[in-house]
C-alpha cells in the first residue's frame, strides 16, 4: 500500500511490514499502525501509517548496546503473541537535540516487535537498571570507530 | 477525586477485576499491591509521564539533527 511519510514522501509499504500496536505508544495511544523505515543498519523511523506527522526516530539498540537485556514480564510479552527469539525486533526511541552530543535514547521504555504476529508494544521496564535519557553520542562514536577499523 | 480511608491489609476493588491492597504503611508512604487482568497496564505515574514526554520530544527531532545522524553512519 502507498503510505504518506514525513521524511520520504509517499512510499510503497508491503502489508507484511505494517505492525499493529494495540495500545499505541506512550503519548500517542490513538495511533495503532506503524511501519519501520530504515535509514541504515542503526537508525530507523517508527512511522505511523495513519498520520504522516507521527514519526519517531529509533535505533536498533542491540547493535549499539550489545549487552542491553531488558527484562519484560511474560504477561506483557504475550500481548504481542508468543514471542520467539528469532521473531524479536528490539528498538529504543531517540531524542536528537540540535547539539547532537546531547542525544539520548530511552532504554527504560523499549519498542518490541514480534515479526511473526506483526504486533508491537512499547513497555516500561520495572527495573531501574536503564535510563530514560541514556547518552547515545559516545556509544555511537565508539561504534563508528570500531566499524571504521 | 474519590478519597477512601483504608488500613493496612484493607483493599479497594475497581470494576470487578482490579484490586488494590494496602500492604504496608510507612511514616510518609505506603506500599500498594495491585491485582489486575493481563490487559491492564499499571505504571508509576511520574515514570509514565516522563516516558510520554520523552516520546513527544523524540517526535520533535529536527531534520538537521537527523541529517547529521544519517551521515555519521554512511
Amino acid at each position: 500500500m502507498l503510505v504518506d511519510t514525513k521524511h520520504f514522501g509517499k512510499i510503497e509499504v508491503d502489508k507484511e511490514h505494517i505492525n499493529t500496536f494495540d495500545e499505541g505508544i506512550f503519548g500517542f495511544t490513538e495511533y495503532h499502525k506503524f511501519t519501520i523505515i530504515h535509514e541504515n543498519d542503526i537508525f530507523c523511523w517508527l512511522q505511523s501509517i495513519e498520520d504522516k506527522d507521527i514519526v519517531l526516530p529509533m535505533i536498533c539498540t542491540p547493535l549499539v548496546f550489545p549487552d542491553y537485556a531488558p527484562e519484560v514480564n511474560d504477561e506483557m510479552i504475550l500481548r504481542i503473541g508468543d514471542l520467539k527469539e528469532e521473531d524479536l525486533l528490539l528498538y529504543t526511541i531517540i531524542v536528537v537535540p540540535t547539539d547532537i552530543e546531547k542525544m539520548t535514547t530511552n532504554l527504560k521504555a523499549p519498542i518490541i516487535i514480534n515479526t511473526k504476529t506483526k504486533k508491537g508494544i512499547q513497555v516500561i521496564l520495572d527495573s531501574d537498571k536503564y535510563e530514560i535519557k541514556h547518552n547515545l553520542y559516545e556509544p555511537l562514536k565508539q561504534l563508528k570507530q570500531k566499524v571504521g577499523e | 477525586m474519590l478519597a477512601l480511608s483504608r488500613k493496612k491489609g484493607e483493599g479497594i476493588i475497581i470494576r470487578d477485576d482490579i484490586e488494590l491492597v494496602v500492604l504496608e504503611v510507612f511514616k510518609d508512604g505506603v506500599r500498594i499491591g495491585i491485582k489486575a487482568p493481563k490487559n491492564v497496564s499499571v505504571h508509576r505515574k511520574e515514570i509514565y509521564l516522563q516516558i510520554q514526554e520523552e516520546n513527544k520530544k523524540a517526535m520533535e527531532t529536527s531534520n538537521d539533527a537527523t541529517d547529521i545522524l544519517k551521515k555519521m553512519f554512511e
